[in-house]
């Protein structure tokens, strides 16, 4: 006898979306802060049942950059949920949607690492934050 | 997808990062066209202003704007005609329902910003958007104003927003989405601006080419009126 559901074949699964994002922030995020600053955000605009459909997960953060995971579905919604993050704690904060994809190797590849190749952050570090 | 932000403000007049700044933040965030809006105080400093932009080296088009606020239509008409001999995009700052009204009237403005400011009505009639159509001039949803405020405040300005959207998806009128940002941190790369749109009731933005276009070529002497050119 089975304990778990079986495991739905590709065609009856929800279609997912990776997100790969560059936060841009005037002092150090970790993880946790990421996530609660985009529940609360998508909470906030959208609701308990928005938050319920997003499927919204953390994929891997590193330095600022990432890749969040959300249904198709909520895609735009959750571009806009994370469009109107301007700060966690203190820190002032911008996310930058770098791209969005079907594969997590395929956003990891076509985003993060053109991301930064194109040597980025290097560029962001001249650019004076005002407060 | 349409990459570009018709209204941002650095610290030549009332933003705090430098033209220059902003322009390297944009390049970042992948927009192609972006339009520096100043405030309008005198010509001699919109003058200063296009010349100190004019230095920027970039890849990315850099519109040479401005932004005109004016208490009522027979000041505003006046400031227009000053104005458009210099800059390449005339930008009207809207909320006071008559400013509305003339600057969808008025042929010679390219873009009426946020016309549902400080309103408790969504600031644009029939009329207006029916204007704004036959005189080619563009509505601005501005990302500041939908940042601002909390709660049922912001569920209020989303309702005006929304409510001029519909009515310009009915008519045709042409929406375009701004930053309209002070410093970086306002700044929003074109993807989520937008989704922001998408989700307001606006499929897309319009090419604003063929507009910056033609006023080029009008600042430059070579487009007399709409047909007519000069060619050699």
């Amino acid at each position: 006898m089975r304990k778990a559901p079986k495991k739905l074949p590709a065609r009856l699964k929800r279609k997912k979306r990776y997100v790969a994002f560059f936060v841009f922030t005037d002092s150090r995020l970790s993880e946790s802060d990421v996530v609660s600053a985009v529940h609360h955000s998508i909470m906030e605009l959208f609701g308990e049942t928005g938050l319920s459909t997003a499927g919204f997960s953390l994929v891997e953060y590193q330095n600022g950059c990432g890749i969040m995971k959300c249904n198709l579905d909520f895609l735009d919604k959750f571009k806009f949920s994370l469009a109107f993050i301007e700060r966690i704690g203190d820190a002032r904060v911008s996310f930058i949607v770098l791209g969005v994809s079907g594969t997590i190797k395929s956003a990891r590849r076509k985003f993060i690492k053109r991301f930064l190749e194109r040597g980025i952050q290097e560029k962001l570090e001249r650019i004076r934050c005002p407060r | 997808m349409k990459r570009y932000d018709l209204h941002l403000h650095s610290n030549l007049s009332v933003g705090k990062n430098s033209p220059e700044e902003m322009v390297r933040f944009a390049e970042i965030l992948g927009f192609r066209t972006i339009a520096f809006c100043e405030h309008y105080s005198g010509i001699t400093k919109l003058k200063e202003w296009f010349a100190e932009i004019e230095k920027i080296d970039t890849s990315i088009d850099v519109v040479k704007g401005v932004e005109i606020i004016e208490k009522n239509p027979v000041a505003l008409k006046k400031t227009i005609f000053k104005v458009r001999r210099y800059a390449e995009l005339v930008c009207v700052h809207g909320g006071d329902y008559t400013i509305n009204r003339e600057a969808c009237r008025n042929r010679m403005v390219d873009v009426l910003a946020h016309p549902e400011l400080g309103r408790n009505d969504p600031g644009l009639d029939e009329f207006c958007v029916r204007s704004a159509v036959e005189n080619d001039v563009l509505i601005q949803v501005n990302f500041r104003l939908l940042m601002k405020g909390y709660g049922k405040t912001r569920a209020r300005v989303f309702e005006l927003v929304s409510e001029n959207i519909r009515l310009c998806n009915e008519l045709g009128a042409k929406v375009i989405i701004s930053s309209g940002a002070y410093s970086i941190w306002g700044m929003r790369d074109p993807g989520s601006l937008n989704s922001v749109l998408k989700i307001l009731g606006r499929e897309s933005q319009p090419d604003i080419n063929q507009i910056l276009e033609r006023n080029r070529k009008k600042l430059s002497g070579r487009l007399i009126t709409d047909g007519i050119e000069v060619v050699s």
